[in-house]
């Protein structure tokens, strides 16, 4: 089924915002000085966040990843308390609902964007000469985050906000 | 505001933001359009552009012959700093975020109960599994005072509780707890059987014993492979029999008795039962298990 890029945005807006929110954390974490940001917005890229180039491997690390972190565990958060009642119990609470939209939509946009790949990935290059595990463990998780942006068109980004809010919960309560 | 000289046509008081350098010659803008109309033409070329550190980027603001403090290597005076700050994070996100901050912590507040609750159930279901029926019992009820919107779990402690009577041999009050579950609990609960127990039991307590025997006739229809089944209609024709001390119950009794004893598989409490109904044939008494075991803790032998 296709939807326009927009309708979706719109609807899982919450997590657009926690994404860029996220960045704008580890920049501040990192003392990285941000130059622009735009938490949301209807269009292509949702939002972003311009900051001063970075020093050190690490610091470009947190700041692409730090939305994964983040938008993961909000929606981790958000969701396990709200699916008690509806999953366990049958119970159709509206708020329980809500909260399950609000996790599931926040954990749709914890994958970092290729642009956040294409950061960590460039300087990786370099880092991994010197031998830096945190840029070799990378590799795979940048081929991973290509893969999973590749896979958008194909639900994936709902298939992971489900697989965290409700397929964890369920393991978790089953 | 810094003040440059264009070294190409030596016009001076140029705004430094308005100058660039190109291989370390200062150009006035209508220079710089003269002398390289095309952009190629500053190729291999060093091309330096040098920001005035007294005009704030954001702005423009004049800070006379004082630097403004740097953003980014950039300068920027203190509103433009303070606004971009705000702009980094405004207040409608700070809001937002410490909206779902405060909906995170309101859903694990409010949605705790459902967890104490589920805890509950599941050591309700565990004392089952080890036998501890009350407890089961009482757990349920406490889950389903956390949580009464959820009918079934005051239903499920009242059939625990009902078993637990039933263990107890109070079987009016275990029936009043069955019946409170009828047609509200899946069909492997065996509530039906459960109440025909209770309802037999509870006519042993009012000394009814025609009912009685009605009732464990009924069963044993449903349940011929039973052992239990044939000794109950057993137990009722003794009763029947210690009441009107009629032959043919107690040869009734014996032949249900003798019945059950055929079976292969007899555990313990059933050999105990036999051994009571024997017993109540031998003296034409009845008493109520309690009663028995005190009597004879060994069990029962005619001498």
């Amino acid at each position: 089924m296709f939807i326009p890029g927009e309708i979706i945005s719109i609807a899982t807006f919450p997590g657009t915002i926690v994404h860029e929110f996220a960045h704008v954390v580890f920049c501040k974490l990192r003392k990285v000085e941000i130059l622009e940001v735009v938490y949301f917005q209807v269009g292509n890229p949702s939002g972003y966040v311009i900051h001063e180039e970075t020093k050190d491997f690490n610091t470009t690390f947190l700041i692409s990843m730090g939305p994964f972190f983040v938008n993961t565990l909000l929606c981790l958060l958000i969701c396990l308390p709200a699916y008690m009642p509806i999953s366990y119990f049958d119970l159709s609470q509206p708020l329980s609902y809500f909260l399950m939209w609000l996790g599931v939509s926040i954990g749709m946009s914890a994958i970092p964007s290729n642009q956040d790949a294409n950061q960590i990935y460039a300087q990786a290059k370099e880092e991994v000469k010197k031998t830096n595990l945190l840029a070799i463990v990378s590799f795979p998780i940048i081929g991973i985050i290509y893969i999973f942006n590749f896979l958008r068109f194909f639900w994936a980004d709902l298939f992971y906000g489900v697989a965290i809010g409700v397929g964890i919960p369920s393991l978790i309560f089953s | 505001m810094n003040h440059v000289t264009c070294d190409n046509c030596h016009k001076e008081n140029i705004p430094q933001n308005n100058s660039i350098k190109i291989d370390k010659r200062v150009y006035c803008e209508d220079c710089l359009k003269t002398t390289f109309p095309n952009e190629d033409e500053l190729k291999n070329r060093e091309v330096q552009y040098e920001q005035d550190p007294t005009i704030c980027v954001s702005c423009g603001k004049d800070n006379g012959r004082r630097p403004w403090p740097k953003h980014v290597n950039l300068p920027m005076c203190t509103e433009c700093k303070t606004s971009l700050k705000e702009r980094i994070i405004p207040i409608w996100v700070k809001g937002f975020m410490y909206g779902i901050a405060a909906l995170v912590i309101f859903s694990i507040t409010w949605n705790w109960k459902y967890f104490e609750s589920y805890q509950k159930i599941n050591d309700a279901y565990a004392a089952v599994d080890s036998g501890q029926i009350k407890l089961a019992s009482d757990l349920m009820m406490e889950a389903s005072s956390l949580t009464p919107e959820i009918p079934d779990l005051e239903i499920l402690g009242s059939y625990y509780l009902g078993l637990e009577y039933l263990n107890q041999d109070k079987s009016q009050l275990a029936l009043d707890q069955f019946i409170k579950c009828r047609y509200k609990l899946p069909e492997e609960y065996g509530v039906d059987m459960l109440i025909d127990r209770a309802s037999s039991g509870a006519a042993f307590d009012t000394k009814d014993y025609p009912l009685f025997l009605s009732l464990n006739k009924a069963w044993l229809n449903t349940h011929e492979e039973d052992p239990y089944a044939w000794a109950s209609v057993a137990s009722a024709y003794a009763c029947l029999y210690a009441e009107n001390k009629q032959d043919t119950s107690k040869e009734k009794s014996l032949e249900y008795l003798e019945k059950a004893k055929s079976f292969k598989s007899l555990d313990e409490g059933l050999l105990t039962y036999f051994n009571r109904i024997e017993y109540r044939l031998f003296s034409k008494e009845i008493i109520t298990k309690e009663e028995y075991d005190k009597r004879y803790p060994e069990g029962w032998k005619n001498n």
